[in-house]
């Protein structure tokens, strides 16, 4: 049967007068070319919104309130050179101290973490109320899940160890959860250690696109802004109403962001609640960080592509952006086929340079995660600073490290583990206090 | 041949590097690699500019006022980067010059240690102080006023940036707040007056209108007839009650004299009739209308229009992604629990009141 398909083929497309492989070749080459072209015209479409449309922050003007009780969840393995900024920070902040309790979870750390976290908790009675974890399994989702049994309140927000939330933040991430359509927040993501080298420019490049303009634009035309896992925050009922914080995965968030709009939960962005992070340094680590977020992101795809177009909670634009989302680090292997295959032609002496010329302009514009240099464009024009804008064209040295990782971890992860991929978390190294945000005026750590 | 090939490599070369150019020019000068400024405080904080003409009083004016205060004597000078001030002492009038007189116009700092008057009809272009009262004319246009103790605007008064009382700001009708205006403890806005962002712990809407009283049954329903329970029962199957919320996929009327004890997510329209509560918070994608003497103890987010009939009370934050229509009587947010009204407009009706934050992002207007 198999045996005849090329014979088959073959005798459907004499009358076209090219080769069946061919015909095979060109139909994935336009495929590619067309499902780049849609993520370029997604792409263009954020911008253009984000420069000329009508800009929604229904929340942020929020700022005087029956406060809720909330919970600030700081997950922290082996994170004793920021954790003590950290819980600085939150303790500092302008929110009710009667109703926030900051619960650092010690996961099973091997340096001072631990210690530090009790010294604060001493220092702190009632304040900060410390969890070590010995056991159970490995993974950020994993270590949210545990913690959030510990939890009481209806908020819960979440940083990341390395950040550092000003004075103002933490109400402006609680502010959008009035709206009991909310089930998750996220706000912005600020690299402080811009300075340190070419590749933190550049992510402070890419931080600025993804969320000046990719993550505002989804919050202006009411689609898929994307919940992050840092910066942000759920609410507990909306969670546990979709099964709670999922263990089994990479990408906890957006695995919830996934499984909440499927519920009918929305997420909201907070372009103005801006947070300092520290940017990894080294290239080795950002590939490892993009393999980890590319094989995550792809779980959720697997997970809930088919819920999503199903949904009866979800509107036919945001189905038409989720799976764009979902989809996005698929695109990268996507290039590198669609190169392949052009070349193939080429070789076989199917002369379509249009086709060529197509992919390889509009392939620039469409990873999806890798913000785009026009997005960047518009972020450094929106944010007013002009002169690291000149650094744009270096954004193709990250764009080829991008697809190549991107490329490697999805196969990895379809070759080695199947489509779930598996749970090995390669933590971000963190340089700490060397460069905290107190070394430069941007930075307001208390 | 071989030339022109290299030639033409070497060209292709240079243009393909000229691009980055700049950037390289910008790694070695790092003249932008600071991380991005985060400002939460200035966003948030209705009295960010207050503070900071506060503390430009006490670094640059703190010799200038402690002497005036001391000797009765005013005193006059020019700041390095501020132009023109003037200080002037208890009791003493806002001296104009007579090019100013002519002008209806002043263009200098204006501190007085005490109260301070302000003419009718002169425009103000610098910072106003008033140690004790400021009262400003009839049709006068200030820039930004500061007052340790009342700000008193006589009609058709506009201020273009802020005014911060430390007690009362008190605005008679017809007159504009631009930008910020906070209080200390109150701020009365008499009727025609347009506004954008107000703060205070009681901000009371038109004027000498009756406004509700403690003990007033405002929103609340009569102790005499209770109220119903209600439930989900005939919306069929486009609804799902899970989590302490109601979501519905279309339009949903909460009866009259009602109550709810869940959180109501609605798609199409949603109507909460006269004298129901809500014990929760609402949202609605489309229309949203309050009947009168409705209560709500959460908050109310409208994606469209929000309109809130007379008498309504609503504990929580009240956001309108478009227009919002505040009745008579209404009151918004607690003495102890201060709140929010936020939308792109805003109208209300003369005898309301709002503890906490009105802000519109377009255009608020006070009815009679």
């Amino acid at each position: 049967m198999l045996l005849a398909l090329p014979a088959l083929a073959a005798g459907l497309t004499a009358p076209i007068g090219r080769p069946w492989h061919v015909l095979l070749l060109l139909f994935v080459l336009y495929a590619i070319i067309t499902l780049v072209v849609v993520y370029m015209l997604r792409h263009y479409l954020f911008t253009v919104n984000r420069l000329f449309g009508r800009q929604r922050y229904p929340y942020l003007d929020v700022d005087t309130a029956r406060w809720p009780e909330i919970t600030v969840l700081v997950p922290a393995h082996n994170e004793e050179a920021v954790i003590a900024r950290m819980l600085d920070a939150l303790l500092a902040a302008d929110y009710p101290a009667e109703r926030m309790t900051i619960l650092p979870v010690d996961d099973r750390s091997k340096d001072a973490t631990g210690e530090i976290i009790d010294d604060y908790a001493r220092r702190f009675p009632g304040r900060i109320r410390p969890l070590h974890r010995r056991e159970g399994k490995s993974g950020k989702g994993a270590v949210l899940r545990d913690a959030t049994a510990h939890v009481t309140t209806d908020v819960i927000l979440v940083f990341d160890a390395d950040y550092v939330p000003g004075r103002g933040l933490i109400k402006q991430l609680v502010a959008p959860f009035f709206d009991p359509e909310v089930g998750a927040v996220m706000g912005r993501v600020v690299p402080y250690n811009v300075a340190s080298n070419l590749l933190t420019r550049l992510l402070d490049l890419e931080r600025a696109g993804g969320y000046q303009v990719d993550q505002q634009a989804r919050m202006n035309m009411r689609v898929v802004p994307q919940y992050g896992g840092t910066v942000g925050g759920v609410r507990r009922r909306a969670l546990e109403h979709v099964g709670g914080w999922s263990d089994d995965t990479l990408a906890e968030d957006t695995d919830a962001t996934f499984r909440l709009l499927n519920g009918g939960w929305k997420t909201a962005y907070q372009n103005r609640s801006e947070c300092y992070e520290e940017a990894p340094e080294t290239w080795p680590g950002r590939v490892r960080q993009v393999r980890r977020w590319a094989r995550g992101h792809n779980q959720t795809m697997w997970r809930y592509s088919r819920g999503l177009l199903a949904s009866r909670r979800v509107s036919a634009l945001e189905k038409l952006d989720g799976q764009l989302l979902l989809g996005v680090y698929m695109m990268s292997p996507a290039l590198i086929l669609g190169w392949a295959v052009a070349m193939a032609l080429w070789y076989l002496g199917v002369n379509e340079p249009g086709l060529i010329i197509v992919l390889a302009v509009t392939c620039y514009s469409t990873i999806g995660n890798h913000a785009t240099f026009f997005e960047v464009a518009a972020a450094t024009h929106l944010d007013g600073s002009r002169q690291r804008a000149r650094l744009i064209p270096f954004i193709l040295m990250g764009f080829l490290v991008t697809i190549v990782s991107v490329t490697k971890g999805t196969f990895t992860q379809v070759v080695t583990n199947g489509a779930n991929g598996d749970l090995l978390w390669h933590k971000t190294e963190r340089n700490g206090a060397r460069n905290g945000p107190n070394a430069r005026n941007g930075g307001r750590t208390p | 041949v071989t030339l022109v090939v290299l030639v033409f490599f070497a060209v292709t070369l240079l243009l393909l590097l000229l691009p980055f150019v700049p950037g390289l020019r910008e790694l070695r000068a790092q003249r932008d690699a600071e991380p991005l400024p985060v400002s939460a405080e200035a966003a948030v904080d209705i009295r960010h500019f207050a503070h900071g003409f506060r503390a430009f009083l006490e670094r640059d004016l703190g010799d200038s006022l402690a002497r005036v205060r001391t000797t009765g004597m005013r005193r006059s000078g020019w700041i390095e980067g501020q132009g023109q001030y003037s200080v002037m002492a208890a009791g003493e009038p806002v001296d104009l010059f007579a090019d100013e007189q002519t002008r209806r116009l002043i263009d200098r700092i204006v501190a007085g240690v005490a109260d301070v008057e302000i003419p009718a009809g002169l425009r103000c272009l610098r910072e106003i102080y008033a140690g004790g009262t400021l009262r400003a004319g009839a049709a006068t246009e200030v820039r930004a006023v500061l007052a340790d103790e009342d700000i008193v605007l006589e009609r058709r008064a506009r201020s273009v940036r802020w005014v911060h009382a430390g007690r009362d700001l008190k605005v008679a009708a017809d007159s504009v707040l631009q930008g910020r205006a906070s209080a200390g403890r109150s701020i009365a806005l008499g009727a025609g007056c347009r506004f954008e962002r107000l703060h205070a712990p009681v901000i009371r809407f038109g004027g000498d209108a009756p406004l509700p009283r403690a003990g007033d049954v405002v929103g609340a329903a009569p102790a005499d007839v209770p109220l119903i329970d209600w439930e989900p029962a005939g919306l069929g199957a486009h609804h799902e009650l899970a989590a302490g919320r109601l979501l519905v996929e279309g339009d949903l009327d909460i009866p009259a004299r009602a109550r709810v004890r869940c959180d109501l997510v609605v798609w199409g329209r949603l109507t909460i009739g006269a004298g129901a509560r809500l014990e929760g918070s609402a949202k609605g994608h489309r229309a949203m209308r309050l009947a009168r003497d409705a209560r709500v103890d959460g908050s109310i987010v409208g994606r469209d229009d929000v309109t809130l009939e007379d008498g309504v009370v609503v504990d929580g934050p009240v956001i309108a992604e478009e227009r919002l229509t505040i009745g008579a009587r209404c009151t918004i947010g607690t003495a102890a629990e201060p709140s929010t009204v936020r939308a792109g407009a805003i109208t209300v009706r003369a005898g309301s009141v709002i503890h906490g934050t009105a802000w519109a992002s377009g255009q608020g207007l006070v009815r009679a």
